[in-house]
C-alpha cells in the first residue's frame, strides 16, 4: 500500500508541475528586475517579490526597495479600460448566452420535432466556423453598420462563439436529466412553467458551468477583439496586453497583466471543481 | 372512480405502428394489468390513457366522456412511472404537494390529505428528505403517495416495481393490491412480469406487437389461452409448444402420438409441464427425449429435456425424482389437457380428446 | 364566451373533438428555438455569404477597390499553391498530435483527481488552472518557456554545466511544441468531464476487479475506460474542431515560423487575407478549412461515434 501511495503522490506532483509550471515561468517575470530579465540563462526564481509591475500597469510609479523607480506604463490606460470593458462585455455576453442557450439546449435535448437533426447540424456548423475566416465579413459588416470599435459590436460577435459552443455542451447535459416532464404534465405544469420552476432549479449546476464557460470564452477572446476593437475605447484586456508586444517590450508589465487576466477565471475554476460530479455526459447510474 | 373505454385506439410513430386498433373496456374499480414483452405497445397505451401521448386515431372515454384531447391533468389521472420517478431536487413533502397544484381544495384539506397519504404509506419519517436520499422501496412508496393524494379517478402505473429487488417487490405487490382494493380506484398497471400480472390483476390484457391478444381473468388467461402467444408467454415453467400434424384422430410428431380429434393439417400442440407424465423412452406414443437438466424448486422439480428436433420440453416431476443428464426418457401429454393452435397461432376450439 | 347564435350553441353542446390542447413539442420548440436560430443564421449566414462572395472574386485594393468575378478560380488555384498543401499537412500534424495528447493527458489528470487524496479541492483547482489561461496567453507562455533565449531548458542546461541554450522552436519541433501547448490548454476541460463520468462508475466494479486480481492497468483498461467511450468521443470531436480552428496561439507563439514550419491553414488564411490582402484567395482557403473541419468531425462520428452514441 505504501508503494502505491508514494507512486500516487509522485503522480500528483508531476501533474501539478505540468499544469502550473508554464504559468509560473511566465508570470515569474512580473517579479524579476529589469537586470534579471536580461540575464542569460534566466534565473529559476526572482530574488525579491515586489509588486511594482502591478502598480505600473495600473498607472502608478513604484519605488523598489533597491532604490530605483519604475515608471507607470504607457499602456496603463488601455489596461484599466481593458479590465473594465472585459468585465462588462463578458458579463453581458454570459447573461445573454444563458438566456439564449438554456431554452435552446433544453428544446434540442428533451423534445422531438421535425428537422431537429438538420438544425443541430446548423449549430455544429456554427461551432466549426473558424473566426479567421469570418473576420473580414464581420469587419466589413461592422464598418457599414458603424459597429466597429463598439462594445455592442464585440458582444454580438462574441455571442456567435459562445452560443453554439455552450449549446453543444448543455444539450448533452440536459439529455441526462431524469424525464420529469412527464410527471410535470400529469401534475398540470405547462411547458413554460415546467422549464422555469422545475428544470432550471434541477439543472443549476450545469447552467453554472455553462455560465463560466461563456464568461471565459468572452473574457479570453482575442482574434475578433484584435480586429474589431483594438485601440478603441471598447478595447478588452487581451488586446491591451498585445500592446506590450509592440515596439517597446516590457516583459515585466506583460507578465503582470497576464496574471490579471488569469485571476477571474482562476476564481471560477475553484468554484467549478466542486460541481464536477454534476457534469457527466452519460446516464447517471440510478 | 371511472370506467374507461378505449375505442379503436391507434398510435403510430412515423411508419412504425405502436398500437393498432385497440378496443378495451376497463370496469369501474377494476385492477387491470397490461402484460406483454417490451415494445408490445403497453406503455404507449398507458401514456395515451394518461394523455402524455396523443392518439393517432380512435377515442378514449372516461365514464362515457371523451377525453381523447384533454391534457393529462384535466383527466384527473395519477401516474407512477418506471423506477418511481420523482422530482429529484425537491423534498418528498413538496413532491407530494405538487400533485394538488391544480385543485381548489383548502389548505387545511391539503395538509390533511398529505398527512393521510403519508400515514397510509408509512413515509412520515422522511417527508423532508430529498428523493435521492431514499431507498428504491421508499421512493416507490412516495411515488404511490403522490399518486393517491390527488384522489384520482384513474390510477396508472408503469412498471413501478421493475427496478426493485425481488423481496421488496413481493411485499410491495400485495401492498399495492391491498391499497387499490381499499380505495377502489380504477387502476391500470403495466408490466412485463407474468408473476406480477397473475398475482395482482382482476383481469389481464395481454398485448403483443401493438395488438390485444387476449383479455380475461388470470384464470382464463392461464387455463384457456386464446392464442399460442398467450399460451407461451404465461406460466412458469412455460408451456410446451410442439409443432406437428393432426390426422386420423391423432396428433403426431416424431414418435409422439396424442389421441385428439380436430380439423386436420399442421398444428401446434400446447401442454403445460404439470400435464405430462414421464415414461420409458420406448413407451408407445410418447415423445422420446434426452435429459438436459433437472431443476429442484423445493415443492416440486422440473425436468428439462431435449426432443429429437432440439426443442426444450419441460415436465413437472415429484421433488425426490432423479435422472442422469443424457438419459433417454419419454414424455406423454395428457390428451384432455392439450390445447391446439393453428398455423396462425389461433386456438382451435373444436377438439375432442379421446382416452389413450 | 358571450351568448352567441344558435349555431354556436349547438356546436358547444356537441362534445368538441379538439378542445384546449396542450402545446405540442414542435410548437414549443419553434417558439423557443426560432428567434435564436434566426439570430445565429443572421450572424453566421451573413459572414458565410460574404465569404462565398469574396471567394468567387478577385479583390483588388490598389488603384481603387475592385471585385472582379473569377468563378471558381480561387478554389482551383489553391491546389497548385505549395504553401496551401504544406499548410494542410501542418494542420493535420498539429491536430492529430493535439487531440491524441489532449485525450491521454485528460485521462491521466482525471485518473489522478479521481483518487482519494488529501486537499483534493486544491489539487483539482491547480490542475484546472491551464484551462483559465486564454490561448493567446498560452502562446506567450509556451513561447517563452521553450525559446532558447528565455527558456527553462536553457536554464536547466546551464545549471548542469551546459554552455549552450536549448531551443525547441526550431523547424523540426515547432509543431510538436504547439501541439503540447494546445493539449496543455485543452486537457483540463476534457479531464473535468471525464472525472464527472468516472464518478458515475459503480464502486462495486472496482471491488470485482480487485477480486479478479486485475492489475492497475487492467482495471483501468477494462473497468474505467469502457464507460468513458461516449465522453471521449464527444471531446475527440470538440478538440479536433478547436485544434483545426486554433489561430491566436499560433500567431503569438510562432507567427507561422520559422519560415513556414508552423503555418497552419488558419495562419495561411490570415496571411493571405490580411498581409497579402488577397481576400478572395483567403476566403477560398477558409472554405476548404471549413470542409476539412466538418469532414474530420464526420469521420470521427463514422468510425467511432456511431458505435458509442446512444
Amino acid at each position: 500500500m505504501a508503494k502505491r501511495s508514494i507512486f500516487l503522490y509522485l503522480a500528483i506532483a508531476v501533474a501539478i508541475v505540468w499544469s502550473i509550471f508554464p504559468i509560473y515561468w511566465f508570470c515569474r517575470m512580473a517579479f524579476l528586475t529589469p537586470n534579471e530579465i536580461r540575464l542569460f540563462p534566466q534565473p529559476f526564481m526572482p530574488q525579491v517579490f515586489e509588486f511594482g509591475t502591478f502598480y505600473n500597469i495600473f498607472g502608478y510609479d513604484y519605488e523598489y526597495a533597491a532604490g530605483y523607480v519604475s515608471g507607470a506604463s504607457g499602456q496603463s490606460n488601455q489596461i484599466i479600460r481593458g479590465v473594465l470593458n472585459g468585465l462588462f462585455i463578458s458579463s453581458i455576453v454570459t447573461v445573454i448566452t444563458l438566456l439564449i442557450v438554456v431554452p435552446l439546449a433544453y428544446v434540442f435535448a428533451r423534445m422531438e420535432f421535425r428537422h431537429k437533426q438538420k438544425l443541430l447540424f446548423a449549430v455544429l456548423l456554427a461551432v466549426a466556423l473558424p473566426p479567421v475566416s469570418t473576420l473580414i465579413p464581420f469587419y466589413s459588416m461592422y464598418v457599414q453598420l458603424g459597429l466597429n470599435g463598439t462594445r455592442f459590436g464585440l458582444i454580438v460577435v462574441t455571442l456567435t462563439i459562445t452560443v453554439p459552443f455552450v449549446a453543444w455542451m448543455l444539450i448533452g447535459y440536459f439529455r441526462n436529466l431524469p424525464p420529469i416532464e412527464r410527471l410535470a404534465r400529469i401534475d398540470g405544469y405547462s411547458r413554460t412553467s415546467c422549464l422555469l420552476t422545475l428544470i432550471l432549479p434541477l439543472a443549476k449546476s450545469g447552467i453554472a458551468v455553462a455560465a463560466v464557460i461563456a464568461f471565459l470564452f468572452s473574457w479570453n477572446e482575442y482574434t475578433y477583439a484584435l480586429v474589431l476593437v483594438n485601440g478603441t475605447s471598447a478595447n478588452t484586456l487581451p488586446t491591451a496586453i498585445s500592446g506590450f508586444l509592440g515596439q517597446y517590450p516590457e516583459p515585466g508589465n506583460l507578465a503582470a497583466s497576464v496574471i490579471v487576466t488569469i485571476i477571474p477565471p482562476a476564481l471560477f475554476a475553484y468554484f467549478l471543481q466542486r460541481h464536477v460530479t454534476e457534469m457527466s455526459l452519460v446516464d447517471p447510474v440510478r | 372512480m371511472a370506467k374507461i373505454d378505449l375505442v379503436k385506439l391507434r398510435k403510430t410513430f412515423g411508419a412504425y405502428v405502436a398500437v393498432e386498433g385497440l378496443d378495451l373496456k376497463i370496469n369501474d374499480g377494476e385492477f387491470l394489468i397490461m402484460l406483454g414483452p417490451s415494445g408490445c405497445g403497453k406503455t404507449t397505451t398507458l401514456n395515451m390513457i394518461a394523455g402524455l401521448e396523443a392518439a393517432s386515431a380512435g377515442d378514449i372515454l372516461f365514464d362515457n366522456v371523451n377525453v381523447t384531447d384533454l391534457p393529462p391533468h384535466e383527466r384527473n389521472v395519477a401516474m407512477v412511472f418506471q423506477s418511481s420517478l420523482l422530482y429529484p431536487h425537491i423534498s418528498v413533502r413538496r413532491n407530494i404537494e405538487t400533485s394538488l397544484r391544480h385543485t381548489t381544495i383548502s389548505d387545511a384539506d391539503r395538509k390533511r390529505r398529505i398527512a393521510e397519504a403519508a400515514k397510509m404509506l408509512e413515509i412520515e419519517p422522511f417527508m423532508d428528505k430529498l428523493p435521492g436520499q431514499l431507498s428504491g422501496g421508499q421512493r416507490q412508496r412516495v411515488a404511490t403517495a403522490k399518486a393517491i393524494v390527488r384522489e384520482p379517478s384513474v390510477f396508472l402505473l408503469d412498471e413501478p416495481l421493475s427496478a426493485l429487488d425481488a423481496a421488496l417487490r413481493l411485499s410491495l405487490r400485495s401492498e399495492l393490491v391491498n391499497l387499490q382494493k381499499r380505495l377502489g380506484t380504477t387502476t391500470v398497471f403495466v408490466t412485463h412480469d407474468q408473476v406480477e400480472a397473475m398475482t395482482m390483476g382482476d383481469r389481464i390484457a395481454v398485448m403483443n406487437s401493438g395488438r390485444l391478444e387476449q383479455i380475461g381473468t388470470p384464470d382464463e388467461i392461464y387455463n384457456s389461452p386464446s392464442t399460442v402467444f398467450v399460451a407461451g408467454f404465461l406460466g412458469s415453467p412455460p408451456m410446451n409448444l410442439l409443432e406437428g400434424d393432426l390426422a386420423g384422430g391423432f396428433f403426431r410428431r416424431g414418435g409422439l402420438a396424442v389421441p385428439i380429434q380436430g380439423p386436420g393439417g399442421k398444428v401446434t400442440l400446447g401442454v403445460r409441464p404439470q400435464d405430462v407424465t414421464v415414461t420409458e423412452a420406448t413407451a408407445p406414443g410418447a415423445l422420446p427425449v434426452t435429459v438436459y437438466a433437472v431443476e429442484h424448486l423445493g415443492r416440486e422439480s422440473v425436468l428439462i429435456a431435449d426432443d429429437d428436433r432440439g426443442n426444450k420440453v419441460r415436465a413437472l416431476v415429484a421433488p425426490g425424482w432423479h435422472a442422469r443428464v443424457g438419459e433417454k426418457l419419454g414424455i406423454m401429454p395428457d390428451p384432455a389437457r392439450c390445447l391446439l393452435f393453428d398455423t396462425n397461432g389461433a386456438r382451435i376450439y373444436e377438439t375432442v380428446a379421446r382416452a389413450a | 364566451m358571450a351568448v352567441g347564435s344558435a349555431g354556436q350553441a349547438i356546436q358547444a353542446s356537441t362534445p368538441s373533438r379538439k378542445p384546449r390542447r396542450e402545446m405540442s413539442d414542435t410548437r414549443f420548440a419553434f417558439l423557443i428555438g426560432l428567434p435564436v436560430l434566426v439570430f445565429l443564421m443572421l450572424v453566421v449566414a451573413y459572414p458565410l455569404g460574404y465569404a462565398i462572395y469574396m471567394s468567387l472574386h478577385q479583390i483588388v485594393f490598389f488603384g481603387g477597390y475592385r471585385a472582379n468575378f473569377v468563378g471558381l478560380k480561387n478554389f482551383i488555384d489553391v491546389w497548385s499553391d505549395k504553401s496551401f498543401i504544406n499548410a494542410i499537412w501542418i494542420t493535420l500534424r498539429f491536430t492529430v498530435e493535439s487531440v491524441v495528447l489532449t485525450m491521454i493527458l485528460g485521462l491521466c489528470l482525471a485518473s489522478i483527481m479521481n483518487q482519494r487524496i488529501r486537499m483534493a479541492g486544491l489539487v483539482r483547482t491547480l490542475l484546472f488552472l491551464p484551462w483559465c489561461v486564454s490561448s493567446y496567453a498560452a502562446g506567450l507562455m509556451f513561447g517563452q518557456l521553450v525559446r532558447g533565449q528565455t527558456g527553462i531548458l536553457t536554464t536547466i542546461s546551464f545549471t548542469f554545466g551546459g554552455t549552450q541554450g536549448v531551443d525547441l522552436m526550431g523547424r523540426a519541433t515547432v509543431v510538436e511544441v504547439l501541439a503540447v501547448a494546445n493539449a496543455w490548454l485543452m486537457a483540463p476541460l476534457v479531464a473535468f468531464f471525464l472525472l464527472a463520468n468516472m464518478k458515475t462508475i459503480p464502486k462495486r466494479l472496482y471491488d470485482l476487479a480487485a477480486i479478479d486480481r486485475l492489475t492497475a492497468w487492467e482495471t483501468f483498461r477494462y473497468v474505467t475506460l469502457p464507460p468513458l467511450q461516449f465522453t471521449l468521443f464527444v471531446f475527440a470531436s470538440i478538440t479536433t474542431v478547436l485544434s483545426m480552428k486554433m489561430f491566436d496561439m499560433i500567431l503569438i507563439m510562432t507567427g507561422g515560423g520559422p519560415g513556414t514550419a508552423s503555418a497552419t491553414l488558419t495562419y495561411q488564411i490570415y496571411k493571405r487575407s490580411f498581409k497579402d490582402l488577397n481576400l478572395g484567395y483567403g476566403a477560398a482557403m477558409s472554405f476548404y478549412l471549413l470542409f476539412f473541419i466538418l469532414g474530420a468531425t464526420f469521420l470521427i462520428y463514422l468510425v467511432w461515434g456511431r458505435r458509442v452514441s446512444r
